[in-house]
This record gives C-alpha cells, sequence and structure tokens, in this order.
C-alpha cells in the first residue's frame, strides 16, 4: 500500500522536474545501470514478464 | 430298526452332482447305511453367461430350488432327511433355512434332522479374489456372494445361528437342527475361519477343497463324520425337538428375542466427552446418537449400557428392525400381565401406550436402547404416542442409534448428538487395540487411520485383516497386508485405480472391507431415486469439496441421460436427504461467489464404495456422460485465461481432471468417440485453467497423460483435438523455460493443423503466435518479429479487431520490436493496445498490466525516464493491489525510470520496498525478485547507496 499512497503523490505531469538537482556524473552512472539492465531483460528474452503475466491467445 | 433316512447332496459353484460320487459309492457300499436313501440336487452354476435368454440363478433362486426339491416325488414324504452340501453350496442350503425362519415356515424344516457342511465359504472366499472376479466378472450372481464377508451370505449365517443351530424349540420362526461344518485343513480356498464361521460344532479333515469329497475308503475321516449324523438321523428313540404349540410356542418365540445388549465390542476409543454427555444427569435424557453408518454409534450406546449395567440400571437392547418381538420382551421383563401384553400384540390396544405405562412405573433406574433407527418414522414418529416419547419417570434414560436425524425431525425434548469419525490418533489406537502392536507402529496406524476417515467400522474390519494375515490365519496372495503399512500401500493402489477397473472393485475383498460397503450400501437404501444417482454422481467426482450449487444444479441435471424420467423436484430434494442420512455431509466455505459458498465431502469410504457400486458400473456411460455435462455446464461462459474466473475453476479442476481421465481409461467409455471429444474438450480448458493460474506440474502431468497414451482411447497424435492439448503442452514448454521443445512441438501442431484446416484457420494462426514466442524466447527477435508482422493482420482478418486473440498477438509483436530497434514504434503500438484493453478487460487484468510494463520500457529504451515514470505509476493507479505478481512487475521498471532520471536514493528506496513485497509475493528465490536484488546491489556499489 506505499506503493498505492506514492503513487497518489505522483507529479502533475512528466515535466516536472522534480525534487531536487542531480549530480551530472551519477546520473550518467544511474543511466548505465538501467542500460545494463535492459540489456540483461533482452537477453533473459520475455521470461520475467512471463512470470508474472502468464497468459497468450489459443 | 432304523427308520428310513434321505440324504440330499448339494454340490458347490461350477460343478454338478457327480462330484458325490465317491460319497454316494462308500453309502451304498456300507452295510451299516442301509436305510439312506441318496438324492442329489442340480443347479445351473456356469462361468458365464452364454446364452442372453438364460439368467444365473442369484442364491436366493437357488434357496427357493432347494425348497422345491424337497417337495419333489423322491423327498416329498421322507420323514427323516440329512442335507449335505460342499462349497456354495452350503450357502445355498443356509440361505434356505434362513428364508423358512424368517417367513414363518420353520416347521416345515422338522424333518431335517442333521446338516453337514463341507468346506463351506460361510463368511466368504479370499482365494484370488481379484482373479476370480476378472474371470467371471463383477456381476455373476452366485459369484458374488462368495466376496469375503457378503452382507446376504452373513445375515443368512446369523439367521440360521438364531433360529436353526442355537433355537430351543420348532415354532414358526424356530427349527433346531444340528450343523457340522467341516473344515479342510489344507484348503486354500476356503480356509478354517471362513469355513467355520460361528457353528459351534466344527471337525477338521486332512483334505484340500475338492479332496475333501474324495474319501479313500469307509475309514476315512471325510467319511467318518458323516457316518454318526446319517445314524443319528436314523435314532428313532432319539427325541425330536420339543415341538411348541398354543401361547407357549409364541412365548418361546418372544425369548429368542434377545434384549440384552451386545457385549466384545472391543475397547471403545475417542468417545470419552460423548459418555460422559450421554450419561450426565440432567433434563435431556431422550439422546439421539446420529452419524453415517461405521461411524461406532452402536459400540457407543453398547459402552454407556454396560457402564449402567455395572451401576445396577436395567437395561433393555431393542434392535429397530426387529422392533415389535423385541419390545414384547421387554413388555415381559417390565413385568406388565400377559393378558394385556397378548391384547396389544394382537392389535386390540395401544403396545406403545402399555409398555411406556409399564416403564412409568418401573421402580428401579432403567435404560433403554433402540439400536439401528434410520429415522423417527420408524419408532412410531415424534408425536409423543410411539416407541420414543419425552420421559417422564425420573429414573429412566432412552438412548436411540440413528443413520439420520437433526433437531427438526426428532421431537423436541431429544438430545440430538452427531458421531463424528474419530481423530488419527484415536483411529491409530483401535488400529493397534485389534490387530496387536506387532503390524506396525503409532505413526503407520495414524496414517491409515486418515485414509480410512477414521470410521471405526473400516478400522476394525482393516486391524482385523492386517492381523488374519500376520498370523498366518487367512491364506492371501498378498503377503504385504501383514502390517498397516502394506496395507496402507494396497488401499492407495486400489484407490489409484479407481473407476471401473475389476482389480480396484475386488480391493474390497483382499482388504477385509466388504462389511463396510456392505453396511454403507445398506444405509443408501431407501433413498429417492435422484439421490441415490446423486450420489453415485458425487462418488464419480474426485474426492475433494464438490461445489454442489454449481455441479448439482437441478435445472441442468435433468437434461441427462442418467436423470430421465426423476421428477425435478425429487432432485431438489435430493442433496438435502443425502445430508440427512449422513451420507454426505455440507459445508459452509467463506467465498463471495454464492455459487462457491457451499460446498460438499463424502467420507473416503463412502466415496470409494459408491464409486465402485454396480450401479455405476452398469451405467458407466450414462455417470460418464452426466460428470462431463455438469462440469462443461458449471464452466460453459467462465474462461480459465481470465483471473475473475479463477475461484470457480479451483474449485472445478480437480473434478474435471478426473472427469476426463476416468472417461478415456475407463474401458465402458474410451470407446465412445462422442464422449471422449467432450472430455478432451473438457482437458483443454481445463490444461489453460492449470497453466494461466501457474499449476504448471499438474498441467504437464495431465497433458501428458492424455497425448502420450491418445492411441488408447483411440484417437491419433495428428487429430484436431489433440492437436489442440499438444497446442497447450508447446505453451507449457514455453512456461518451463524448454524453447527447443516447444518450438518442435508447435511446428508441428502448425503442419497437422494446416492438414486439417488449411493454413488461415484461427488454431493454426494460433499456433504460429506460440511458436513467434518462443522464438523471441531464444532470442530470435528478427525471425519472431517478421512471424508476428503477418500474424496480426491474419487474427485482425479472422478474429476482429478488438478479439482478446488480436490484442495479445499485438502486444506480442511490439515487445518483439522492442528488441529490433522498434521502440518508438512499440511505445506508440502499446497506446493503442492500451485503448483496446480498456474495451477488453478491467485495468487488473494481467494481460493489460503487461503492456503498461511493455510501455514504459519502450520509454526507458528511448531514454524517456520521466514519461516512463509517468506512465507506469499511471498504470499502477488503476490496480487494486499494488503487491500483485503483475504490478510488482510494473513497480520493478518504475524504479529503474526514478535511477535513469537520477535519483538514486528514491530509486532505491523503492527498490527496497519492492524487493520486500517481491520476496513475500514471489519469493526469495525468484527471477524477478533477484534483478531486483542485483540492482539495489548496483546502486549501492556503484553509487554509494544514493547517498
Amino acid at each position: 500500500m506505499r506503493w498505492f499512497r506514492r503513487a497518489a503523490k505522483m507529479p502533475d505531469s512528466p515535466a516536472d522536474p522534480g525534487p531536487r538537482r542531480i549530480d551530472p556524473e551519477q546520473l550518467a552512472e544511474a543511466r548505465a545501470i538501467v542500460r545494463r539492465a535492459l540489456d540483461a531483460e533482452s537477453a533473459d528474452g520475455e521470461s520475467a514478464g512471463r512470470d508474472l503475466f502468464r497468459l497468450g491467445t489459443a | 430298526m432304523p427308520s428310513r433316512v434321505h440324504v440330499l447332496f448339494v454340490h458347490g459353484l461350477f460343478s454338478g452332482p457327480d462330484t458325490w460320487s465317491r460319497f454316494l459309492d462308500l453309502i451304498g457300499g456300507d452295510p451299516d447305511l442301509a436305510f439312506v436313501e441318496t438324492h442329489t440336487m442340480q443347479y445351473f452354476t456356469p462361468k458365464a453367461r452364454l446364452r442372453p435368454d438364460r439368467r444365473i440363478p442369484d442364491f436366493a433362486d437357488l434357496a427357493a430350488q432347494l425348497s422345491t426339491r424337497l417337495k419333489a416325488e423322491d423327498l416329498r414324504e421322507a420323514r427323516s432327511v440329512v442335507l449335505v452340501a460342499h462349497s456354495q453350496g452350503g450357502l445355498v442350503v443356509q440361505k434356505f433355512l434362513a428364508s423358512a425362519t424368517i417367513r414363518g415356515q420353520a416347521r416345515d424344516l422338522a424333518r431335517i434332522r442333521q446338516i453337514v457342511l463341507y468346506a463351506c465359504p460361510t463368511l466368504g472366499s479370499p482365494f484370488f479374489a481379484k482373479t476370480r472376479r476378472i474371470a467371471f466378472g463383477a456381476r455373476h450372481p452366485q459369484e458374488r456372494r462368495l466376496r469375503l464377508l457378503d452382507g446376504e451370505v452373513f445375515e443368512a449365517h446369523q439367521l440360521v445361528l438364531r433360529n436353526v443351530v442355537n433355537a430351543d424349540a420348532i415354532t414358526d420362526y424356530t427349527c433346531p437342527i444340528p450343523v457340522t461344518a467341516v473344515v479342510g485343513g489344507e484348503d486354500n480356498i476356503v480356509p478354517r475361519i471362513e469355513a467355520t464361521g460361528w457353528f459351534p460344532t466344527t471337525e477338521t479333515v486332512p483334505a484340500d477343497h475338492f479332496s475333501i469329497l474324495k474319501p479313500a475308503g469307509h475309514s476315512a475321516m471325510e467319511y467318518q463324520i458323516l457316518k454318526p449324523a446319517l445314524l443319528a438321523a436314523a435314532d428313532s428313540e432319539r427325541p425330536g425337538p420339543a415341538v411348541g404349540t398354543g401361547p407357549d410356542a409364541v412365548e418361546q418365540q418372544a425369548i429368542q428375542f434377545s434384549v440384552e445388549p451386545p457385549a466384545g465390542l472391543g475397547r471403545l476409543r475417542g468417545r470419552d466427552k460423548l459418555v460422559n454427555a450421554l450419561m450426565a444427569p440432567g433434563r435431556s435424557r431422550v439422546h439421539v446418537l446420529s452419524g453415517m453408518s461405521g461411524i461406532g454409534k452402536t459400540h457407543i450406546a453398547a459402552e454407556v449400557a454396560a457402564r449402567r449395567k455395572e451401576e445396577g440400571w436395567n437395561v433393555w437392547w431393542v434392535s429397530v428392525p426387529q422392533l415389535a418381538p423385541r419390545m414384547r420382551e421387554v413388555a415381559h421383563l417390565l413385568g406388565l400381565p400377559r393378558g394385556e401384553i397378548d391384547e396389544a400384540w394382537r392389535g386390540e390396544r395401544s403396545q406403545t401406550d402399555l409398555v411406556w405405562r409399564g416403564l412409568g412405573n418401573h421402580d428401579r433406574p432403567w435404560l433403554l436402547v433402540f439400536d439401528g433407527a434410520t429415522g423417527p418414522a420408524e419408532l412410531g414418529g415424534r408425536d409423543g404416542t410411539g416407541w420414543v416419547r419425552d420421559l417422564t419417570s425420573p429414573l429412566g434414560s432412552v438412548i436411540v442409534t440413528a443413520r439420520g436425524g437433526h433437531d427438526d425431525v426428532w421431537g423436541p425434548w431429544c438430545r440430538i448428538h452427531q458421531v463424528e469419525p474419530l481423530s488419527e490418533y484415536d483411529g491409530a489406537d483401535v488400529l493397534l487395540d485389534v490387530a496387536g502392536p506387532d503390524c506396525g507402529g503409532v505413526e503407520q496406524a495414524r496414517q491409515l487411520s486418515r485414509a480410512l476417515g477414521g470410521l471405526p467400522l473400516a478400522l476394525r474390519a482393516a486391524a482385523s485383516r492386517v492381523r488374519s494375515v500376520s498370523t498366518g490365519k487367512v491364506f492371501f496372495s498378498e503377503p504385504g497386508l501383514s502390517d498397516f503399512a502394506g496395507y496402507l500401500a494396497e488401499w492407495r493402489t486400489r484407490e489409484q485405480a479407481g473407476n471401473g477397473d475389476p482389480a480396484a472393485e475386488a480391493g474390497d475383498e483382499v482388504l477385509g472391507l466388504s462389511i463396510v460397503r456392505e453396511s454403507l450400501l445398506l444405509s443408501a437404501r431407501g433413498l429417492t431415486p435422484a439421490a441415490t444417482r446423486l450420489l453415485h454422481l458425487f462418488a464419480c467426482l474426485s474426492d475433494t469439496a464438490v461445489p454442489y450449487r454449481l455441479l448439482a444444479r437441478p435445472e441442468m441435471l435433468t437434461e441427462t441421460p442418467l436423470f430421465a424420467g426423476v421428477p425435478i423436484e425429487q432432485i431438489r430434494l435430493a442433496v438435502g436427504q443425502l445430508a440427512e442420512a449422513h451420507l454426505i455431509r455440507k459445508h459452509e466455505r467463506g467465498a463471495d461467489d454464492p455459487d462457491l459458498s457451499e460446498v460438499l465431502s463424502l467420507h473416503p469410504m463412502v466415496h470409494n464404495v459408491f464409486r465402485e457400486d454396480d450401479q455405476v458400473q452398469v451405467h458407466r456411460i450414462d455417470y460418464g456422460r452426466a460428470m462431463l455435462d455438469i462440469l462443461a455446464a458449471a464452466t460453459e461462459n467462465r474462461p480459465a485465461d481470465d483471473p475473475d474466473n479463477w475461484a470457480v475453476w479451483a474449485a472445478l479442476f480437480p473434478h474435471a481432471r478426473d472427469a476426463v481421465l476416468a472417461t478415456v481409461t475407463s474401458q465402458a467409455t474410451s470407446c465412445e468417440r462422442l464422449l471422449v471429444v467432450s472430455a478432451l474438450n473438457l482437458a483443454r480448458a481445463t490444461a489453460r485453467y492449470l497453466l494461466a493460474s501457474g499449476l504448471l506440474e499438474p498441467a504437464g502431468s495431465f497433458l501428458d497423460a492424455l497425448i502420450d497414451d491418445c492411441a488408447g482411447f483411440r484417437f491419433d497424435s495428428s487429430d484436431t483435438k489433440i492437436l489442440a492439448l499438444r497446442h497447450e503442452r508447446a505453451r507449457l514448454s514455453i512456461e518451463l523455460g524448454r524453447y527447443d521443445r516447444a518450438a518442435r512441438e508447435l511446428e508441428e501442431v502448425i503442419a497437422g493443423q494446416t492438414l486439417e484446416h488449411g493454413p488461415d484457420h484461427a488454431n493454426t494462426w494460433a499456433s504460429r503466435h506460440q511458436l513467434a514466442k518462443a522464438l523471441l524466447e531464444q532470442q530470435r527477435f528478427e525471425e519472431a518479429e517478421a512471424m508476428l508482422r503477418e500474424i496480426l493482420p491474419a487474427s485482425r482478418r479472422i478474429n476482429g479487431w478488438r478479439h482478446r486473440d488480436t490484442v495479445t498477438v499485438w502486444h506480442t509483436w511490439a515487445r518483439a520490436l522492442l528488441h529490433v530497434e522498434g521502440a518508438r514504434q512499440a511505445e506508440t503500438m502499446c497506446r493503442e493496445i492500451l485503448t483496446a484493453c480498456e474495451q477488453l478487460w478491467t485495468p487488473s487484468y494481467p494481460e493489460t498490466l503487461y503492456v503498461w510494463q511493455t510501455l514504459g520500457r519502450s520509454l526507458l529504451y528511448q531514454q524517456k525516464p520521466d514519461l516512463a515514470e509517468w506512465e507506469l505509476r499511471r498504470g499502477l493507479s488503476r490496480v487494486a493491489d499494488t503487491a500483485s505478481p503483475g504490478a510488482l512487475g510494473i513497480r520493478h521498471f518504475a524504479g529503474m525510470a526514478m535511477l535513469q532520471r537520477g535519483l538514486v536514493r528514491e530509486a532505491r528506496d523503492e527498490l527496497g520496498t519492492l524487493l520486500a513485497d517481491e520476496e513475500r509475493v514471489l519469493g526469495p528465490q525468484h527471477r524477478l525478485t533477484d534483478k531486483t536484488r542485483r540492482l539495489i546491489t548496483e546502486i549501492t556499489d556503484r553509487l554509494r547507496g544514493g547517498g
């Protein structure tokens, strides 16, 4: 439910810059982590999603 | 000079009069027996019925034939008759004697002076029980009676003991005749315990089942036993039995009906509370013990009776099936005037008023037990004028044992005690008490007690069998039955065989549970046809809870051939009737869906006995049809893929699975193509539920059983119905990560479907879609994407744009695009798909949530983290439960979006909360949990924890 409450406080629009300034170096490293995670996702095929959304057509 | 003696020889099963040739020769050549005239009886006992116009006579027929044989010209005038029988012939003789005594024709038996039974299976024959039934068929009417402890045979034996062997005088209902049971010491077909029954006079000779009829000469023991019986029958000096006449005879007859409580029932276990309640002083002194057959009501009442006797009370035990003569005996014992008793029993005044007057005036504490009632009607109703009344005397107490009943049925002055099955541990104590300590430990006993559902009758029967086998008293081809573990293994084998396997039917005999079966079948007598059929139908279902409001809808049942001609009103009342007879049990279940709020269950013994009953075996196709029809009706319009229907499917799938497997494996139904097609349709829906809800292992074994053994029910692996199941098995392979296997199976399925339906058919395209998914998993992204590009327009054309299958294909294509540099196209596509999802499904529907996740991913690929987080939260805000698996998937990518925005600390906090939820919901080892954990570690290591 914590997530749900957080969701209620989400920014009104996607353009909202967020609560504070971000260190550019840290930002680059964070984005690199996400990139690697997305690549790993790709290498996994669709497995993770399949576990959570186990449905399909006939 | 001895008078003439006529000996009538009665042969056994699958035999004939020739079997007596040796005895006939010996008697003919014996100068001491010149006064003996020999006769034989022949009857029809074929191994199988070859002529459809001729039926195999059952025991009642054979007993009637014996009665007629005794009236034939050569025996009609005989003043002294001796009956000699071998094997099954002895059962015919006992049935004949029993019939005569209960019909009030016992005086006709007076000329029978002696009876000698050679190797007669009075308690049934265990020999090759399975083999015999398989060889001669389950419905051979003579073979059936040879089962161990067959109810009809047992009843006849009891009547013979009471009205013949132990009788004192000749009356309409009794006739004392000496009976000698001869046992072959080497007889493995009818061993000692079965042959002696409870006959007081038994002899043992060194012979087997057949050589017992071939005495070597006049000195052979087999002959030496018969000869004195013939001499005694001829002894004119020997006084015959006293012939009762007039009032003495009536009195003599009454004395035959004892009102003594039964003794020697063994130690009562697990019933202390109940016994205390029955003995507690207080206002309620009319107690009704209510419960299913075999639950131990009589034992509890007998325990109270014994304790009261010890306290000096007068205790009268009245067996309800012989209510009138036993109550007459009670009237005598109460000291009521004989003239008034005679008037009452001649119907000139009220019997009940007379006895209750006596009870009211009795000056000592007393207990009256009515044992074996089915309901109050049998005891004269509940209006206070019948045998059971509210007590006025402070000295009295009444206990009724009854198979049916609740507060509304019995009078308001009665206190109803529901007798429940024993706990596992009390049941284990019963097993150990009866079998002794050498047949297994407490844990083994506990497990067996649990399997037998804590039913005392079954526990005692099982323990007796184990003890008999372990002490070598009974010959068995199953030596494993010598301890509880072996017995339990045999029980489970039989349970799994179930539904129509002849070996399973014979299991009751091997396991010594015939008495339980007979007792339960007896308790179902008197049910309406609707209740009887419904009980058998429930027994054919799985042994889990039955959501009967869903499955036993009267409107639905009335359309099945099984219930043809049964009034719907009778069907409506059937469940209530079964519950009242304690043959089923209703439970409340805290479910929102009214169809699921009440379920019923069957005791394991009831389940086993009725699913193997002849009613089911004879009408197996009708029962199979009814099972499939009610399951199809219950699942109609409830697609297994939709989580909204999972509660219903969760309750139904064990029944659906068992019904399908029973249909395709049973010999009677597996050749009925229409029935098998219905079963395969249900199988597919069931497999889809198992897959969708993640029950992968049961889905696999279920599909394998059907596909791999399809030749057994005359289907080819390329038949469309089997192709449909193989399609589901390929989906399962994808779920299990066996992509190569999935792809191989799908290629075959697609080839088969193309042959059958052509390439442009919904099913062919559906299998191609699954193949594309398998390729996607194998990271053959370009191939998969190209296939999906082709499949989507086809699905739109065949199924329509807003069809669930089309939308799912569309989404698979969007996911494929993510991997082929098509993230922007995927984003656009996802927005369109979401519009379609809104029209098709609820916001929490798993496929909808999956599309939200793909939309978020497509934005992350495009380095649009703000928009990604915003969209993911938008999707999440529509979910009722943010810890549901689908929501967890979205939260994972929302955390990544925060990280891509550079909100390291917030991302770490969010992912920390997510990890806790994932560990709880998905498990600590789950792939996604692990991914979240690794992401947090990386944030901590590389970004100093975001601080």
